[in-house]
């Protein structure tokens, strides 16, 4: 047996026991002796081996339902959204540490502030990279990439795969910068990011085999940022090298767009600002980027590279419970009644006075104004949050969910009725009270659903089709078509929506909802986002967020059609419906008028239609495709018996299939959910017992 | 506690081969021949079938091996369950698709 085929036996083998089972390698050697005899043996052995070696030892006991495209979807798409959840979250997160800085002058007595503001924004940076290193190894060992045993075959797969995606997750920000910009592809200097990154994978893992953490994280931070600093400073040296003065602030690149101030260079007179002015030109969004994708893919490499060792496949994998005991449910009743708080006092005391700055030209060009709109926006989130982990467990998740939209709907259209007074006050006040407590008395009446297969696609297709009725009212105008027509058509869309929301919220009450249950809702749904957008809508907008909605719209409601499908065909369409969308949401979402209005201005006037909100494309499509993903995955547990009629027990064909053996239906698990029951059973076979969702997989290719 | 496997369709082929003769017991690179599976295919299925309680599997005797001057080979054979399943199975797999005629359910 030569040298190649038996290291292929061997890791093939190996892989088996790290599964939890007997070692097959004699077996194999076995066979390999017949083949000897063959002509053309070498070769045959070596394919022999080969195909062992590159397939999946079979989990013990327990199937593995899910595809290798489920498996491999969730830790890739969590790769390639790092950099731009980090980019849009931190970059707002980080803004914070700016609030001290209130002068740039250094002969204003309170300068100082400016260097507690720079203190804030390290302390804040290296804060994030150490949640983002235990984020990642944390990610690495439920979410590995592959089974592989720990060697160097699973330390180079984790580290080449997690470096690529991270890199193909930084694209839509080139991409923005170089059409914002025109500043040419750092392609060299991410490309050198990569590999320092790479490289540092095999480092750090020797050091959490010794079983040294504290250095192993010391090495990952340490690491990600001198990465970070050589990337950028190549990626920007060839924009910065033109301008006069800055090679002698080289080192400070990267610290002056880390804590975007020209204060840090030291450089005389102004060249300071306009070297730190080139810099943000030139890479203004590289370093947060880098640093945080650096550390989260440093810690979920090595994470996954040693999974194999650190859990078997035998073991059961530890699951962290979300905290649902009476101390943790009274923290979220704080956190809702600070949300609560906090949004009523930005609506009745910060807004107005933001409003009077700048209406007078005070304002910063509208910079106070939208940041008091997105503090309110975190306040209802907030508040929303709270309520999930107040009513955790105490019912279905939806209600508390669903206080976020109504609570932004009142937010918006208290803003469209002008300078807040007592009357908006007094409304906003029965706002929070009326969403808390029919959150609340919602939760504890509907019973909890089952969680079951496609269960819940309809609770999905509400929250989506809810959101999309913030939409209309968000659109300003443009004088694109008569009002009349057009305000219409709107209010139609909006109340079309919300029915659509209310039917599925219907849907999702119950197991088994009857027509009535299934309809209950829908007047609810249509009277409150028909209302919205009859209070709202603009002439004109209907044409501007009709074709970015439509399809997914369309796809949601296929969805609701056919639950239990788990096409990919449909999981594309899905992805590809929600591109025009992705625009939409961007424009839509929290935090996003301060960061995209600032790095990405629009071309045409429009920010949804400009090129640069390709970003938005890219973060929301993928997001909503990854979420998609758990509606089509298989619950984790054994089938449970199929209901009604079809259950028989009677005698077998001469030849066919043996009488059923199961547990009766009359006293089987909970019930099969409305998504599993709908779906056809063709070609199904009397006295086989199995789920729907066993029946729409049962073909799938090995 | 055995769990019905997937009939996917190289489980499905495995069966088909075993029920051609299914008091006869195989080995590995005899399966993979009357199946046209590569062994990174078929050696997963087998378990899979041995963790449904489908398939036995079991050593074959020293002196046999030694006597013909090989290693030792591991036979594998359907269990009477797995006779019953292999067959209830294919022929659900055969009304599902659509094929007429009888499928090779190994009775006479």
């Amino acid at each position: 047996m030569g040298g190649l085929t038996g290291r292929l036996l061997r890791f093939a083998a190996d892989r088996w026991v790290a599964a939890g089972r007997p070692d097959p390698y004699e077996e194999w050697l076995g066979e390999l002796a017949e083949l000897r005899g063959a002509p053309n043996a070498g070769w045959q052995s070596l394919v022999f081996a080969a195909s062992l070696a590159c397939s999946r030892a079979p989990r013990l006991g327990a199937r593995d339902r899910s595809g290798w495209s489920v498996r491999l979807a969730a830790p890739l798409l969590v790769l390639l959204l790092v950099p731009s959840v980090v980019v849009v979250a931190g970059g707002a997160a980080l803004r914070l540490a700016d609030l001290p800085i209130v002068t740039s002058d250094p002969h204003d007595p309170h300068f100082w502030l400016v260097f507690v503001g720079f203190g804030l924004r390290i302390a804040m940076t290296l804060a994030l990279m150490v949640l983002l290193l235990v984020a990642g190894r944390a990610t690495g060992r439920r979410l590995p990439l592959s089974t592989a045993p720990s060697g160097p075959y699973s330390t180079t797969v984790a580290a080449v795969v997690t470096v690529v995606m991270l890199l193909v997750g930084t694209v839509p920000w080139v991409i923005v910068q170089h059409a914002v910009n025109g500043v040419a592809g750092p392609v060299g200097g991410l490309t050198l990011w990569a590999v320092l990154v790479a490289l540092a994978v095999p480092v750090v893992l020797r050091t959490l085999h010794a079983g040294r953490r504290r250095l192993a994280t010391t090495w990952s931070v340490l690491a990600a940022l001198v990465a970070t600093w050589l990337g950028i400073t190549v990626t920007v040296a060839p924009h910065l090298l033109r301008v006069p003065g800055a090679v002698r602030s080289l080192p400070l690149w990267v610290p002056d767009l880390l804590v975007d101030s020209a204060q840090i260079l030291p450089l005389p007179g102004d060249t300071h600002r306009y070297v730190s002015e080139h810099l943000t030109a030139a890479g203004w969004y590289l370093p947060l980027m880098l640093v945080a994708a650096a550390a989260y893919g440093l810690g979920y490499a090595t994470s996954a590279a040693r999974s194999r060792l650190a859990v078997p496949r035998s073991a059961p994998v530890e699951r962290v419970a979300w905290p649902a005991g009476p101390r943790y449910r009274g923290l979220g009743w704080v956190f809702a009644a600070v949300g609560a708080v906090a949004w009523l006092g930005l609506v009745t005391r910060m807004t107005p006075p933001a409003d009077r700055l700048t209406a007078a030209g005070k304002g910063g060009d509208s910079v106070l104004l939208v940041f008091t709109l997105d503090l309110r926006h975190l306040a209802v989130l907030l508040t929303a949050a709270g309520l999930v982990v107040a009513l955790r467990r105490a019912g279905p998740a939806w209600p508390a969910l669903l206080t976020a939209p109504a609570l932004l709907a009142a937010d918006i259209a208290l803003g469209r009725t002008g300078p807040p007074t007592g009357i908006a006050a007094t409304v906003a006040v029965s706002t929070v009270v009326l969403c808390a407590t029919a959150a609340g008395a919602v939760t504890r009446l509907v019973a909890r659903p089952d969680r079951t297969y496609g269960r819940w696609t309809p609770a999905v297709v509400a929250i989506a089709a809810a959101a999309c009725t913030l939409v209309p009212p968000v659109f300003s105008d443009t004088d694109l078509a008569p009002t009349s027509t057009m305000v219409a058509l709107t209010v139609l869309l909006g109340a079309g929506l919300g029915g659509l929301a209310g039917y599925c919220l219907g849907l999702a009450r119950t197991p088994h909802p009857g027509l009535a249950a299934r309809i209950a809702y829908v007047p609810v749904g249509v009277l409150f986002a028909g209302g919205l957008a009859l209070l709202t809508a603009r002439p004109g907008a209907w044409l501007q967020w009709v074709p970015h909605l439509a399809p997914l719209v369309a796809v949601l409601v296929a969805m609701l059609a056919y639950p239990g499908r788990r096409s990919r065909r449909l999981r594309v369409g899905i992805a590809f419906a929600a591109l025009p969308a992705g625009p939409v949401c961007i424009t839509i979402g929290v935090y996003t008028s301060l960061i995209m209005d600032a790095i990405v201005p629009s071309r045409t006037g429009l920010d949804y239609d400009a090129v640069p909100m390709a970003v938005g494309i890219g973060v929301v499509a993928v997001g909503l495709a990854a979420g998609l993903v758990a509606l089509f995955q298989r619950p984790n547990r054994p089938a449970a018996p199929r209901r009604g009629p079809t259950a028989v027990t009677g005698p077998p064909p001469a030849n066919g299939p043996s009488p059923a053996t199961g547990p009766s239906p009359a006293t089987g698990p909970a019930p099969e959910s409305v998504a599993t029951a709908a779906i056809p059973a063709p070609g199904s076979v009397p006295g086989q017992e199995s789920t729907g969702a066993e029946r729409t997989g049962s073909l799938v290719a090995d | 506690m055995s769990r019905e496997p997937r009939i996917t369709a190289a489980v499905a082929t495995v069966l088909a081969a075993f029920l051609a003769e299914p008091d006869t017991a195989r080995y590995g690179l005899e399966l993979m021949r009357a199946t046209g599976h590569p062994s990174g295919t078929l050696y997963p299925v087998l378990a899979r079938l041995q963790d449904a309680g489908w398939v036995d599997a079991e050593w074959e005797e020293a002196t046999a091996a030694q006597s013909t001057g090989r290693p030792p080979r591991r036979y594998y054979r359907l269990t009477a369950d797995g006779v019953v399943a292999a067959r209830r199975e294919l022929a659900a797999l055969h009304r599902a698709l659509g094929v007429p005629g009888r499928p090779a359910t190994g009775l006479a």
